[in-house]
């Protein structure tokens, strides 16, 4: 089934949906919407095949239900949707994340706010990582940046899910997931995680298990809740995920995720070539981001400019990070309007023009 | 059957501590439920799925494998549950408020996938957690704490009526509405029970059973009260029976 | 090294087949060991009939795949000159299917490379084929990849069950790529 180490050709839904398969996702839910409508048409015709179930949902909220369902089983099982959509599934999301079950959903992200449009957008960095469903809850969140790390993240997303029992984001946004880009899909690298002390399967010889959220005492509900932070700690000691470019001896050190952050990646190279002193810090996990990391980094720089493909939302994490250690500075366009490496460059000039 | 009433089903807590209000229907559901368990041997391959309502706590009565459904959603829960494993009984325990009115959408689609679950749905004609407001079951003409001079149909149009909408959906094998309101009722109720699990142990696709049930404290009535409220007010409304059988074909 | 970097929109009517040789070249310039994004007009866009792709394609990871103002666009009808003729990087290249677009040239600063593409394509006895009429006449022109990894792209794509379709495939390439040779052409 698998290839391994050859080059394809591959659009990056495709490369999600290719790789989950791989992962051993048994169950998928969704509802369509454009622009990750490739995976859902994928894997209905390649999850039967393998004897595994591809079900339409009526919705994204009975898509996220089925999914708490399938989840509580133990099962690998993945939804995935867009922007307005994935709003439907926040209620959803929250049980999930309070049952400590692993679930993997996609977010494809589109312009908006409301229907918007079907452009690329990074205008659901706050959804995803800071939640838009209730209560104190977090969702470790993987953004890629090419078509291979579509694979190589969609791999891990379901590892983490399954190692930490917690919902896993993959947050792409719509170029990435229309794009066609070579890379190699090879075998799941991770292991399997047993699940079989927690997973519902029927109290064949052992006491009924009950997954729930409902705690009628507070000292019960505040355990619980502790007890879910305490799990988010390991989360951040051990997966915190970024990259750096020409970051040490930066004066301006650029932030970006994503998509964005690959073109940002080839301004920084300009800049270079051009003889200014200019780095990239690129946040792999949104939550947990790289708070300590970012500020060892962007201790010293004259500037700061965070670079969004939205109004300024990663930007708050940022500063938070930076903590007051350098200035910051934000540039961005809401509504699928795709950046140059040449309008990067062009601004990083000026923000060089405006330190001196 | 004598001795059956007395002994406790195998999946009912041991210290099972009961926070219904007193003449309740909900316990005497659960309780025939349970005893159908043990009946039909299928106590260790359940999955439940619970819903927000009065039954938010089943795991306070079963000692069985039971999965929480956010408000609504228990038919969609259910589904990822029973495709995942689908060698286990999986059967839905919610209100009439969680069934036909947040959750309508997911109950008729899971019925009319057939998705090999059974749907129970405890209707009380209020939302009995919330403290008594209107549901899409209350009837014409009944006070409830969001219609305190009765349903009007001019401002809250008309009662929902589950069982008539759910047998038009081709997956649905068996759909029936029953009472708990005497003995006689009961045994009934546990037969149409049996047979809506017996269609999904065959596989014959989705079942639901609506049970008419008390809410004394909502209604302000005594238990007595309550269940002659059923007979006199809810029979003409929501008639008892099979309102769709494919198991015998 | 320094970056080298092209880019390529293909535009047409829906049905000509641009998607599919967008993915030819990208395919191409993959086998060639090159980077190489392959972006479609998605959604709604598609609707009106036209359908268009970014190439681009690179000696490092490609930092966009979506161009504003690209080096080269193949234009399979009129609509398409009409969308992407003034939005070409000074000094690149405008392709036509001349075969289907007769207007005047609106700049001085681009060059103008005019392929009867779908008289070609009925020569050999199939129309649809005017688009690998297009691509080989493009590639021969500007060399970004080799005729020889678009035979062999061809190749791999269309099955050997499909032994008819192949023939004419690769008769379009050579015609395309002939005409490009002709000294009359341009
Ligand atoms: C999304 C959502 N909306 C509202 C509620 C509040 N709520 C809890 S139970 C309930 C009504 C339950 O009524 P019903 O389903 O008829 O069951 P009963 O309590 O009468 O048994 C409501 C509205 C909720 N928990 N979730």
């Amino acid at each position: 089934m698998t290839k391994t180490a050859e080059k394809v050709l591959l659009k990056g839904n495709h490369a999600i949906a290719k790789a989950a398969i791989n992962a051993g996702c048994q169950c998928y839910f969704g509802y369509p919407i454009t622009p990750q409508n490739e995976i859902g048409e994928f894997l209905s015709v390649e999850m039967p095949a393998r004897g595994r179930v591809f079900l339409q949902a009526e919705s994204e909220v009975a898509a996220i239900n089925m999914l708490l369902g399938a989840a509580s089983t133990g099962t690998k099982a993945m939804t995935s949707s867009s922007s307005l959509a994935i709003a439907l599934m926040q209620e959803g999301i929250s049980y999930i994340a309070a049952d400590n079950i692993p679930a993997v959903v996609v977010s494809v992200m589109r312009a908006g706010p409301a229907l918007g449009y079907i452009f690329p957008s990074q205008g659901d960095y706050f959804q995803t990582v800071k939640g838009g469903g209730n209560g104190d809850y977090k969702t470790l969140t993987l953004a890629p940046a090419t078509v291979q790390e579509m694979i190589d993240y969609t791999y891990k997303a379901f590892y983490l899910a399954q190692k930490y029992r917690t919902i896993v984001f993959l947050l792409a946004d719509g170029l990435l997931g229309q794009m066609m880009e070579p890379a190699v899909l090879y075998d799941y690298p991770y292991e399997e995680i047993d699940n079989s002390d927690w997973a519902l399967d029927g109290a064949k010889g052992r006491p009924g298990r009950w997954i729930g959220s409902i705690h009628r005492s507070e000292e019960v509900l505040e355990k619980k809740v502790l007890e879910l932070f305490k799990k988010y700690d390991i989360i951040k000691q051990n997966e915190i995920e970024y990259k750096t470019l020409y970051a040490e001896d930066a004066e301006i050190l650029i932030t970006a995720f994503g998509s964005v952050a690959r073109i940002a990646q080839a301004a920084v190279k300009q800049a270079r070539e051009a003889g200014l002193k200019v780095g990239l810090f690129r946040p792999i996990t949104l939550w947990p981001f790289p708070e300590k990391e970012l500020y060892k980094f962007a201790t010293g720089k004259k500037l700061i400019l965070d670079i969004e493909m939205n109004m300024g939302q990663m930007l708050e994490d940022v500063k938070m990070s930076v903590s007051g250690q350098a200035k910051v500075e934000f540039y961005g366009r809401p509504a699928g309007f795709y950046f140059t490496p040449e309008e990067l460059l062009e601004e990083i000039k000026k923000q060089m023009e405006g330190l001196k | 059957m004598e001795t059956l009433v007395f002994q406790k089903p195998s999946s009912i807590q041991k210290d099972c501590n009961v926070t219904f209000c007193p003449g309740c229907d909900h316990g005497v559901a659960i309780r025939i439920i349970a005893e159908l368990l043990d009946e039909l041997n299928l106590v260790e391959k359940t999955i439940v799925v619970s819903s927000i309502g009065c039954s938010v706590f089943l795991n306070d009565y079963y000692n069985l494998d039971i999965i929480e459904a956010p408000h609504g959603r228990a038919l969609a829960v259910a589904t990822g549950v029973k495709r995942s494993k689908p060698d286990k009984f999986v059967f839905t325990y919610q209100g009439d408020g969680d069934f036909a009115s947040i959750g309508l959408g997911e109950s008729m689609h899971g019925l009319s996938r057939g998705e090999k679950v059974t749907a129970i749905c405890i209707n009380n004609t209020n939302y009995g957690m919330t403290g008594g407001q209107m549901a899409p079951t209350t009837i014409i003409g009944q006070k409830t704490t969001t219609t305190i001079n009765g349903r009007d149909p001019n401002l809250q149009g008309y009662p929902i009526k589950i069982c008539e909408m759910a047998s038009i959906c081709d997956g649905a094998a068996f759909v029936a509405r029953c009472s708990l309101d005497s003995s006689k009722e009961i045994e009934n109720t546990k037969k149409m029970i049996k047979k809506a699990f017996e269609s999904q142990i065959n596989n014959q696709g989705a079942s639901l059973i609506e049970i008419l049930s008390t809410c004394p404290t909502n209604w302000k009535l005594s238990p007595q009260e309550a269940h002659k409220r059923i007979r006199e007010e809810l029979y003409p409304v929501f008639p008892l029976g099979i309102y769709k059988d494919k198991t015998s074909k | 090294m320094a970056v080298k970097e092209s880019s390529l929109i293909i535009s047409g009517y829906g049905g000509q087949g641009v998607l599919f040789i967008g993915m030819a070249i990208s395919n191409c310039a993959m086998d060639e060991d090159k980077y190489v994004t392959w972006l479609p007009s998605y959604g709604a866009e598609m609707r009106g009939g036209t359908a268009n792709c970014t190439i681009v394609i690179a000696n490092e990871e490609v930092a966009s795949p979506y161009q504003q103002t690209p080096d080269y666009v193949i234009a399979l009808n009129a609509q398409s000159v009409e969308k992407f003729e003034m939005k070409i990087k000074p000094g690149g290249t405008l392709i036509v299917n001349s075969s289907l677009y007769k207007g005047h040239e609106k700049r001085t600063d681009i060059n103008y490379l005019y392929i009867p593409a779908n008289e070609i394509a009925a020569k050999i006895g199939e129309i649809k084929c005017a688009n690998v009429v297009m691509l080989s006449a493009f590639i021969e022109k500007t060399k970004i990849v080799k005729i020889e990894s678009l035979k062999k792209v061809i190749r791999n794509i269309i099955s050997a069950s499909k032994a008819k379709l192949l023939e004419i495939n690769e008769l379009a390439i050579q015609k395309g790529s002939e005409y490009i040779k002709l000294p009359v052409c341009h």
